[in-house]
């Protein structure tokens, strides 16, 4: 059998060190995630309504977001900011403010369109029961809305776990900078570690993703 | 009684006005069906629509029993919704919910109690057929089972009037009589005035008592359908009709045929 260099895990602290590196990629992505939710969907509301500023102004954000890639925008906010304004943010500072402001711009997107799909003759019927405007949001609106928005927003969620590989680029040592270490560390008594370690970085990234994903799934059925 | 007065409708877009409606006088009496019919595009659901103001009339008047709807409050206006039924093509059912849900949840919005609301939803699918799809979800139903739940929810706050706006258009003949026969009866039981939308002169021949026939956003004739039926005056209407009635009589000569060939 090769040598697939997994006996560098074991050495001293390595593996704790990894799942600490994890951590420190989950804690951007779980507080990215949050904000993008919450603001997404208070911005994917308004995006429905009629005010052409309001529009604009949105329209601008998410198009400058989504064609900018986002190893860009994390130098544009940690070094950029630096020089121009004198800013001193720390690294995973700049990384959630740039995962919330992609997040939210996506997720606003979603709500957006969850809420269109949802015909006009349902708004229709539930006011014809005699619905007030919020219980027609409440009731018959956003339940369905929501049903929509659960593969979407997984898979947006998801992409955000996966992408906070990219911090690494602006000095933030996550997992995949603290897998490099570690191979870089064991490069002379063990160069086949970059398989294990990589390996295992891997299975730890589909540890976070897949539960998520089966979540989605069982409560797509229950809803469904 | 329903009655209109003067009724217009005008869709303001960015750079033109639309006349959807146009000077519509018309009075349903109690207990009866009553039918308007027109092509695509003659007005009808906007005109059913300013009946329990989905629609805002530009202009006219809306009486109900009397009163001038179209100068209720918001309060009023949500529950004289609750007194008008109402049901549509697409059946608009809750997919989340169950069929006996479905029915309880105007019951649920406006403060009935959880049991006595499952009772009265419970009488209404018995009425409607359907007291042994209770526990079902839509998503399981046929068409014509979709239409009958959406009839019972229309019903749960016991509605002395049901709309119906191109209510069995979604549906295959079979299932359109039965749910027109479902219609006469919750007319001649329960004594709900209905009015019925239709592009379909079947389903007005089939269940209603007087017709209104809609053109080009304006009433081009009313009456009995008996009369309108013999004696079509207006254009539109012996457009409507005469097929209809060919139909019709093509329909008993062909099956008396096929009684013959038997």
């Amino acid at each position: 059998m090769p040598d697939l260099g997994l006996d560098v895990l074991f050495k001293g602290k390595n593996f704790a060190r990894l799942l600490g590196g994890l951590g420190i990629a989950l804690r951007i992505s779980v507080i990215a995630i949050l904000v993008s939710v919450v603001l997404g969907t208070v911005l994917g509301v308004l995006r429905q309504r009629e005010n052409l500023i309001l529009k604009a102004f949105m329209r601008l954000y998410l198009e400058v977001i989504r064609i900018m890639p986002q190893l860009v925008l994390l130098f544009l906010v940690y070094f950029g900011t630096t020089r121009s304004f004198g800013w001193d943010l720390s690294g995973e500072t700049a990384s959630v403010i740039v995962f919330s402001l992609w997040g939210t711009a996506e997720m606003s997107d979603l709500v957006r369109g969850a809420l269109s799909s949802i015909p006009g003759h349902q708004y229709e019927s539930a006011a014809a029961l005699g619905l007030k405007k919020t219980q027609v949001y409440l009731y018959v609106v956003l339940p369905q809305a929501v049903r929509r928005l659960i593969p979407l927003s997984i898979n947006l969620i998801t992409r955000m776990i996966k992408t906070t590989s990219l911090v690494l680029m602006i000095g933030v040592v996550e997992i995949l900078k603290v897998a490099q270490q570690i191979i870089e560390a064991n490069r002379m008594n063990s160069p086949n570690a970059a398989f294990g370690v990589y390996l295992t970085v891997f299975v730890l990234y589909f540890l976070v993703c897949w539960p998520i994903s089966v979540l989605a799934g069982k409560l797509e059925k229950r809803w469904g | 009684m329903i009655e209109l007065r003067h009724l217009g409708k005008i869709y303001k877009t960015a750079n033109r006005e639309i006349v959807a409606l146009e000077d519509i006088n018309l009075s349903v009496q109690d207990g009866e069906i009553f039918g308007i019919i027109g092509l695509s595009g003659a007005g009808k659901s906007t005109l059913v629509r300013c009946v329990n103001l989905l629609e805002k009339p530009s202009s006219g008047h809306v009486f109900i029993d009397g009163e001038d709807i179209t100068e209720f409050d918001r309060k009023s206006l949500l529950s004289l919704r609750r007194s008008i039924g109402m049901i549509f093509q697409d059946f608009n059912l809750l997919e989340q919910r169950s069929v006996l849900r479905n029915v309880t949840f105007p019951l649920e919005v406006s403060g009935v109690k959880r049991a006595a609301a499952r009772e009265r939803a419970m009488e209404l699918l018995k009425l409607v057929g359907l007291s042994d799809r209770a526990e079902s979800f839509p998503s399981q139903l046929s068409g014509g089972q979709k239409q009958r739940v959406a009839i019972a929810r229309a019903l749960a706050t016991n509605p002395k009037y049901l709309l119906c706006d191109e209510a069995t258009s979604a549906l295959d003949p079979n299932t359109t009589r039965s749910i027109l026969e479902l219609l006469k009866r919750i007319n001649q039981t329960l004594g709900v005035t209905i009015v019925v939308i239709t592009h379909e002169m079947k389903v007005i021949y089939q269940i209603c008592d007087r017709v209104a026939v809609l053109d080009q956003s304006r009433i081009a004739e009313e009456g009995k359908v008996s009369d309108v039926f013999a004696d079509p005056r207006s254009e539109i209407a012996r457009e409507l009709i005469l097929p209809e009635r060919i139909g019709i009589s093509w329909q008993k000569t062909s099956s008396k045929e096929q009684q013959e060939e038997v």
